[in-house]
């Protein structure tokens, strides 16, 4: 019986021994979570770098419309905007590319009177 | 005889606890954690991004602007969550940048620029997604 006994206790004692070493062990961690993060980067490309016509269609002393041409395939389904600031004022318009590229007349607006200089501003957004 | 073995015991434990503390050294030690866990985007899942351009005859034109950057393709799993959207040159040049919170539900984000930025610097697009 006593024997048994001692068994018991130094079992106990084992277990209290370990129990203690595992809370000094958990006390050197720490817990935490993270939100989550997710970046990039990517480039804004161009339809086309190469260089295009632009004309100015007049109508009793405005510019009506603008044509642009040599507009290549890869812009086909882009969205071409024009506008003509004279100075004063300023209007613009915007016409679909087609799929083959090609040239495109862009109505504009409001038409601008005609000076002596004119800019011309266009942008292709997409496809 | 139980006495006497305590007795005994309790003595050698009493020298021994002494003579261990005459050999021990006197340390301190300053708290010392870690653990490691992963960062991980909300969504794995493509984006895309298209621009809306306006004329704009004021700086930073005259010329086209891009004012409004559509982000479609957002997950589930990237709802309510902080962002921030730079436009910038080829050169890494920010031109701006909007911040924000994306929305809670559909798959789609509309990014406010203002100012408004030039169309013809815009190269790059950078989107962080955190939280």
């Amino acid at each position: 019986m006593d024997s048994s006994m001692g068994t018991l206790r130094r079992i106990a004692a084992v277990i209290l021994v370990t129990a203690a070493g595992a809370v000094v062990g958990s006390a050197a961690s720490l817990s935490f979570a993270s939100g989550s993060l997710g970046a990039a980067t990517t480039a804004v490309p161009r339809c086309t770098t190469a260089g295009l016509t632009v004309f100015q269609n007049l109508t009793a002393g405005t510019v009506s419309s603008i044509t642009v041409g040599a507009i290549p395939a890869t812009c086909g389904g882009a969205t071409l905007q024009v506008t003509v600031n004279n100075g004063v004022t300023n209007s613009g318009g915007s016409a679909a590319v087609p799929g083959g590229g090609g040239s495109v007349t862009v109505t504009i607006a409001v038409p601008p009177a005609v000076t002596a200089s004119e800019q011309t501003d266009l942008v292709l957004v997409g496809p | 005889m139980k006495r006497i073995v305590g007795a005994v015991l309790a003595g050698l434990m009493t020298f021994g606890l002494v003579a261990g503390m005459a050999a021990s050294l006197n340390l301190t030690s300053d708290s010392l954690g870690s653990a490691t866990t992963v960062v991980a985007a909300c969504q794995a899942g493509a984006m895309n991004a298209t621009y809306t351009s306006t004329y704009q005859a004021a700086a930073p034109g005259p010329g086209y602007t891009v004012g409004t950057v559509t982000i479609t393709g957002l997950a589930a799993t990237c709802y309510s969550k902080p962002y921030k959207v730079t436009l910038s040159t080829a050169a890494g040049a920010s031109l701006g940048e909007a911040t924000g919170t994306t929305p809670g539900a559909g798959t789609t984000i509309v990014v406010t620029f203002s100012p408004v930025v030039s169309a013809a610097s815009v190269t790059a697009i950078n989107v962080v997604i955190s939280g």
